[in-house]
């Protein structure tokens, strides 16, 4: 069986990779690194959006905040102001 | 193109390797040209990490290698999703290879069809021992295997085939 399978399988000739592999291979490579630089482009651009939205967030906090502690120290009212020393 | 003229040069000196060795494992000439063009494609990528502890010809025999039974390992796994057929192996295989003669055709059908069944390293030290025509001691080099253990596994591969062919 062995000859038999050698001399088959051996009997098979090397052929040449058809001539228009390189130039699909070539379109492939150029194919994929516009897609990489489109996804990273992407990318950039959804961390530029999502580091303006924090900053956005973060400033608008900073001043509803602002507003609160301004607000509370004109309270005459604020019980953080009442002590309970005096009933004693 | 970064490096584009080594790699015409690597294109130039190992395509016919690739396309003969996708021809081995996948036989059929369609899925052998975009296993090349694959191929290519990651060579392309991964050149620039290439550590050279391997020659180049080894690196690149593994790659085709393994992106062949990756091809390989999708059929089956599409084959049994879309049959529902747990246990069994795609193997209608549309055998087209340029390189058999036509009057050996179908008994060459037959050996690979048997071929395709066998355990994946035993069918890669098969396939690089009789058609590549490589040496035990390269095939261990490809395999990352120690020369008995590639003997081993084509004594098995060969038990096996005496039995069904």
């Amino acid at each position: 069986m062995e000859k038999g399978l050698g001399k088959d399988i051996e009997g098979i000739t090397r052929v040449e990779a058809p001539d228009f592999l390189l130039e699909t291979i070539i379109s492939k490579i150029e194919t994929n690194r516009t897609t990489r630089k489109f996804q990273e482009k992407i990318i950039l651009t959804s961390v530029i959006s999502l580091l303006v939205v924090n900053a956005f967030l973060i400033r608008s906090y900073q001043v509803s905040s602002d507003k609160n502690s301004s607000q509370t120290e004109l309270n005459p009212f604020n019980y953080s102001s009442i002590t309970y020393m005096d009933n004693e | 193109m970064k490096n584009e003229k080594r790699f015409i040069e690597i294109y130039q000196d190992y395509s016919k390797l690739v396309y003969n060795l996708s021809l081995s494992y996948l036989q059929n000439t369609e899925d052998a040209q975009e296993a090349t063009q694959d191929v290519f494609v990651k060579i392309y990528n991964k050149i620039e990490g290439f550590n050279q502890k391997s020659s180049l010809k080894t690196w690149i025999y593994r790659i085709t290698i393994n992106h062949c039974l990756d091809i390989i390992k999708s059929k089956n796994r599409r084959f049994r999703l879309l049959f529902s057929r747990q246990n069994e192996e795609y193997d209608s295989v549309d055998f087209s290879h340029p390189g058999v003669k036509l009057e050996s055709k179908e008994k060459v059908a037959q050996i690979f069809k048997e071929i395709n069944r066998l355990p994946a390293n035993q069918k890669t030290a098969l396939i690089l021992k009789t058609i590549e025509g490589l040496s035990q001691k390269e095939i261990a080099e490809v395999l990352k295997m120690k020369e008995k253990a590639v003997e081993s596994l084509l004594s098995r591969a060969r038990a096996t085939l005496k039995k069904k062919v």
